[in-house]
């Protein structure tokens, strides 16, 4: 038998929620948030570090919010992952455009539809591509095209806002309803993106698709757009 | 090869089944619990933009591996980095923004502002209290307060079962102490 009584469930939870909580609003608006290496972390909470370096993260963690946020996040994935994992034949998963067929890609078509009847995951980001606020720049990308608008396959030109200078580059991302990549286009210098008709042959006219822009400034930053739709008129 | 190669957990191809839709519906949805877990102060639609961007990003890698399935775990493992480089990228937003949209991201059953300000102090000195702790101690109620049982505790430091359940029971007791010494009694 312990020496020690068991600690109270619900008061070492109030803990985890109080520590989270404080760590969060450490980060919120935090600049210099250091690079952290959350692959490591990933490994740590499975079990796949030797035990010195898992109790090194948690050094890190106790004391850095990021590191424990990080550490909280893959706690969570990792306790969903078993029952993921139970419940499909050789623990696979396979993007639509694979080899995996219709049943993934309907089931998808499925969950976006949700996802967009809801208005749950697409956003209008803010007006401009750098607005100010309080004296500082606060750096986005918005689409230029509006949200479901009906675009040719002739002439299908997606247009952003810049970031400011003329060094960032855009990596842009087309793919259909359910997720299949059918255009990428990395280090575009400009904010724009002519889409060949090539990349949309054997897509049928209305059908929806999904595009968003990655920007990259020069010092590393990575602003990234809203997801928009668009359909194809013809 | 690199180490990310070598690490690679490439499955055999296996024919198509009902049940793959289903994988990433839950990819996503556990992906969204998370982050809804841990950042929940966030606006929903945020937080579904973040994940929708993570889900790309994944979608990206699986693409650069030439579309061959990848073991569950693997995409999990890419979620999770994707969603903490999207975290820390908005992160870096004025902290004036941020605070509107989480004035505004507070549900209905939010914790009042007197309340969630004295969870926010208690949390500050959670991490004070830890700093000040024995060694072997604060990583117990390090891995203990980041959600692990004693018995995982102990797998991933390495200790008995009974080393651990010791680490952390004392260690929660030094916590207390310490957070009622400075008034903090939680």
């Amino acid at each position: 038998m312990s020496e020690w009584p068991p600690p109270d469930h619900a008061a070492v939870e109030a803990l985890r929620r109080a520590w989270a909580a404080a760590d969060e609003e450490a980060l919120t608006g935090a600049t210099g948030v250091a690079e952290i290496d959350a692959d490591r972390i990933w490994r740590a909470v499975a079990g796949e570090l030797p035990p010195a370096e898992a109790q090194e993260i948690a050094e890190l963690a106790a004391r850095d919010p990021a590191v424990a946020q990080a550490w909280r996040l893959a706690h969570e994935l990792h306790a969903a992952l078993p029952a993921a994992e139970s419940t499909r034949r050789g623990s696979l998963l396979r993007f639509p455009g694979a080899a995996a067929g219709a049943p993934l890609r309907w089931a998808l078509v499925a969950t976006l539809a949700v996802a967009l009847g809801t208005g749950l995951w697409l956003r209008l980001g803010p007006p401009a591509g750098e607005t100010l606020r309080g004296g500082e720049a606060v750096l986005a990308i918005t689409p230029r095209v509006a949200d479901g608008a009906e675009l040719s396959r002739r002439d299908l030109v997606l247009r952003w806002t810049p970031l400011p200078g003329s060094e960032a580059r855009y990596t842009l991302r087309l793919t259909t309803g359910d997720l299949a990549l059918l255009a990428e286009a990395r280090d575009l210098p400009a904010a724009e993106y002519r889409v060949p008709p090539s990349a949309l042959a054997g897509v049928p006219a209305g059908s929806t698709l999904l595009w968003q822009v990655d920007g990259r400034l020069p010092d590393g930053r990575v602003v990234s757009s809203s997801t928009s739709r668009l359909t194809l008129s013809d | 090869m690199t180490d990310r190669d070598s690490a690679l957990p490439l499955a055999a191809p296996v024919p198509s089944l009902p049940s793959e839709g289903g994988g990433y519906e839950r990819l996503r949805r556990d992906l969204s619990r998370a982050v809804a877990t841990v950042c929940p102060s966030w606006l929903g639609d945020r937080r579904e933009d973040l994940v929708q961007t993570a889900m790309l990003k994944v979608m990206a890698v699986e693409r650069s591996e030439g579309n061959r399935p990848l073991a569950t775990s693997y995409l999990y493992r890419v979620a999770h980095s994707a969603v903490v480089d999207e975290i820390r990228s908005r992160r870096r937003r004025p902290e004036t923004q941020l605070e509107e949209e989480q004035m505004a991201a507070q549900p209905t059953d939010a914790p009042t502002p007197d309340d969630a300000a004295r969870g926010r102090e208690i949390g500050r000195g959670i991490r004070g209290c830890l700093q000040g702790m024995k060694e072997e101690r604060r990583v117990a109620v390090t891995f203990h307060l980041l959600g692990h049982s004693v018995p995982e505790a102990a797998r991933l430091a390495g200790w008995t079962a009974k080393q651990a359940e010791n680490l952390v029971y004392r260690g929660l007791a030094d916590l207390r102490s310490c957070l009622v010494g400075r008034g903090l009694a939680p």
